[in-house]
């Protein structure tokens, strides 16, 4: 024991330069970080961000450098010649860079959230720690890092090449384990379980990594080179790596980040409205190349007063499973978001309730919960005389299953939402169902089936309430009466207009219309019931648009700003200046 | 070849780096008491051998005795009892000698300060300039102190006298290697200098493409006609390409 550290010691007094640089460098990074990103949220979470990133990358550096210049030198090959055995020589050099990783790590965790504690505030060093909590089961992949690096470098002579070969050479058993695990599958092993304990797997690679170090090193087979490192030897690849790494952080932050919604550059998904239209809950997704497969973070918005509270970073708001459309949101449905682990998929999700109290703001209440029993965790039947089950078929068709009591009725079809091929009206009983090109009323007490529009190209869109639907011929675009299928309105061209509805929380049935082919044109919002009509300048890139009851519309402006327009159009109302 | 109270003794080793076989099926012993000069040209295998006999480079074939013990499963051991300078030290630029003593003394049990004091005295050597400010020749005396303080029984020498001023080579052949024939241990050295092989050495190998070609007592080199002009040749060879390359 005493031979072992007498062994680290000497290496941390060899490499005292870099000990001393690389917490200043966190810190420079840090403080870049802490003085650079804006608004509480950004900066705690980017902080966060960074400790993972830094940690990592001086894991990488220090681990890379434990051999690669030492043996270029002929340092190793004087080291060697020390009456210790092989084996503690290369223990030293594991000490060594745990210890390093351990400090460099907590420096970076220590400075950061200092930062926060003393100049920063509540909220950002909240962000920071709810940050930093989905990197925890992950900490074992620095031992993999650092394995993987010492290992490599054994058989190169300078850090950034045992940096970029450790890095190449996870990548490699990355792409080769989805084959191989396919291929296990075949012969009927399946290693899947043993794949999602993350941590378990991650240890048994390092402790692989480690004995194949420890195996070379103490064959002693390595040839000792004769070459001296220079000054910028030592330096490009700290330079290298802080570059390389810094790059691939900002990427994986912009990729997974819930900044505020004041940036320009956030895009507003799916959204929800109480039944009130007075609180809303919205999907932001940071807009980037190349982020579509991210998930958006979910907001509480309060459209009276214009505050608004981070509900989960990495989000989904759940639709209706019945109407495919924003949940009946009130007094005893809360609104239902999951939140997953920022980094990766889990199987155990956070469930986050938002109920509707009947004094002050909504209160939010989380649960963990398997994630299948989350996505299909229930909401309303609309209508309610009827069940609806949808079995998904590979290689055909999907089967659309309607039960009413003891009847039942199978219908092939698409089940892509909102629209379907088969809508249960609000009347008992009825159906509306797409059949070979013909709208069919059928009655499924009776069986009676009744051709209702003939020609039909396409599916049926219900409105929020399920009281009308758009249908479309291979021209137009008709609007129904989804109880007798009689037209509400005369149908419009196909060619000229795009025509969908404006989700809401009420019975109010308004549709967008977007006139095709006119780049920049404005969208038409036309209210079926009142006849009110007036155009709006909407950013056709930004998916939300909600109507809040008397509230009037929600959705972002060409200029970026979620604004509340009244319900005549007559005024506007800016919620989240952008 | 074989004596009966050898130090070191060698059969049928072999080393390859990668394609390149460096030793090949190479015997050797070395007798207690004695002061081996080991000859031979650039890439012959002299380094190699001794990096096998000290336990630094585990052979691919063959077995090794040094002192009674295995260098590949007791180097450990081994080390504490034999003193080794390798051709080439290197350690950090900003480590004092007296600093670079002081760790490897850590390592010894049988470290003698006094007795590093007093060779840094004999071959001059300042303890208190960093590593990175010696001349080669100060860094050979380094590796020569911290090679013999410890009072080794065998000494295993790559090239000592490389980089040595006159009086300083003639302050290790006579002041040290001397005093340790005298005191009957042993000492094994790889030279490519006639005047100190013939100084200091009582017996020579010759070393060819990684085997011992040709062996015995100094006086049985100089004596026959052959085996002065194999030794000539050999040292001749190892000076040409040393200025060739």
């Amino acid at each position: 024991m005493k031979t072992l550290l007498r062994l680290v010691v000497q290496q941390a007094r060899d490499n005292r330069a870099a000990l001393v640089v690389a917490p200043l460098a966190s810190a420079v990074v840090l403080g870049g970080v802490f003085a650079w990103f804006p608004g509480p949220n950004a900066v705690g979470e980017a902080t966060a961000y960074a400790i993972g990133a830094l940690t990592a990358l001086w894991t990488l550096y220090f681990a890379a450098d434990s051999f690669a210049s030492d043996g270029a030198t002929g340092r190793l090959a004087t080291l060697a010649l020390l009456p210790v055995r092989a084996r503690t020589l290369w223990s030293s050099r594991v000490a060594f860079v745990a210890l390093t990783s351990f400090g460099q790590g907590l420096f970076a965790l220590g400075f950061g959230l200092g930062l926060h504690a003393t100049l920063g505030s509540t909220d950002s060093f909240e962000a920071c720690i709810d940050g930093l909590r989905p990197m925890w089961p992950w900490l074992p992949s620095l031992a993999v890092i650092a394995a993987a690096a010492m290992v490599a470098s054994l058989v190169v002579e300078t850090a950034l090449a045992a940096m970029i070969g450790s890095l190449l050479a996870l990548g490699a058993i990355g792409l080769a384990a989805a084959p191989a695990v396919r291929a296990l599958a075949i012969v009927g092993v399946d290693v899947t379980p043993a794949l999602r304990n993350g941590v378990l797997l991650q240890v048994l690679l390092a402790l692989a990594f480690l004995a194949l170090g420890a195996h070379t090193f103490v064959r002693g087979q390595r040839r000792l080179g004769s070459r001296s490192v220079r000054a910028w030897q030592a330096t490009w690849p700290v330079l290298a790596t802080l570059t390389l790494g810094g790059l691939a952080s900002a990427a994986e932050y912009s990729r997974r980040t819930a900044v505020e919604l004041e940036n320009p550059r956030l895009r507003f998904g799916v959204g929800s409205a109480s039944e009130d239209g007075r609180y809303v809950v919205v999907e932001a997704r940071f807009d980037v190349p190349g982020n579509s497969d991210s998930p958006p973070s979910a907001w509480l918005l309060d459209c009276e007063t214009g505050a608004r509270t981070l509900l989960a970073r990495a989000a989904d708001v759940l639709t209706d499973r019945y109407v495919g459309r924003q949940v009946v949101w009130d007094d005893e449905h809360p609104l239902r978001v999951l939140e997953h682990s920022p980094l990766a998929w889990r199987d155990q999700v956070a469930l986050v309730e938002v109920e509707i109290g009947s004094v002050g703001a909504p209160s939010t209440r989380r649960t963990h919960v398997p994630l299948d029993a989350a996505w299909t965790t229930t909401t309303r039947q609309i209508p309610s005389w009827a069940h609806v089950e949808r079995i998904r078929r590979r290689g055909s068709d999907d089967v659309t299953v309607v039960r009413w009591g003891e009847r039942e009725r199978r219908f092939d079809g698409p089940t892509v939402w909102p629209v379907r091929a088969v809508f249960p009206t609000p009347e008992p009983g009825v159906l509306l169902v797409v059949r070979a090109g013909e709208l069919l009323r059928i009655d499924m007490a009776s069986d009676e089936e009744r051709v209702l529009l003939s020609g039909v190209d396409g599916w049926i869109d219900p409105s929020p309430d399920g009281s009308a639907l758009l249908l479309p011929t291979e021209d137009a675009q008709h609007v129904l009466d989804s109880r007798s299928g009689t037209p509400l309105r005369e149908p419009f061209s196909r060619h000229g207009v795009s025509v969908s509805w404006v989700d809401a929380p009420d019975s109010s049935r308004v549709l967008r219309l977007i006139p095709v082919g006119v780049r920049g044109a404005p969208t038409r919002v036309l209210d079926l019931d009142t006849g009110t009509e007036f155009e709006i300048d909407r950013e056709l890139g930004q998916p939300l648009f909600l109507r809040l009851c008397e509230r009037g519309y929600l959705y972002v402006r060409r200029d970026g700003d979620l604004v509340l327009t009244s319900l005549d159009g007559a005024s506007e109302r800016v919620l989240v200046d952008r | 070849m074989k004596h009966e109270t050898s130090v070191i003794s060698a059969r049928n080793l072999g080393v390859r780096f990668g394609r390149k076989s460096v030793l090949d099926g190479l015997d050797l012993d070395v007798p207690q008491g004695s002061v081996t000069a080991l000859v031979g040209g650039n890439g012959a295998g002299k380094s190699t051998l001794l990096r096998v006999l000290v336990g630094a480079l585990v052979p691919d074939s063959g077995t090794a005795r040094v002192l009674g013990l295995d260098p590949t499963r007791e180097g450990e051991r081994l080390r504490e009892r034999i003193g080794y300078v390798a051709d080439r030290m290197e350690i950090q630029p900003r480590t004092r000698g007296r600093e670079w003593l002081e760790f490897v003394g850590s390592f010894q049990r049988t470290w003698d300060h006094a007795e590093a004091q007093r060779l840094a005295g004999l071959l001059q050597l300042e303890l208190d300039t960093r590593f990175g400010e010696m001349s080669k020749g100060t860094r050979a005396k380094l590796a020569l102190v911290a090679a013999l303080a410890h009072r080794p029984e065998l000494l295993v020498l790559d090239e000592p006298f490389s980089g040595l001023d006159v009086e300083t080579r003639l302050a290790v052949t006579q002041g040290v290697l001397g005093h340790l024939r005298d005191e009957g241990r042993s000492v094994l050295l790889v030279s490519h200098s006639m005047n100190d092989v013939e100084r200091v050495a009582d017996r020579v190998l010759v070393l060819e493409a990684g085997r011992i070609v040709r062996g015995g007592e100094l006086e049985s080199f100089a004596t026959s006609e052959s085996g002065r002009l194999d030794l000539e040749y050999a040292l001749l060879r190892h000076k040409l390409e040393d200025v060739l390359s």
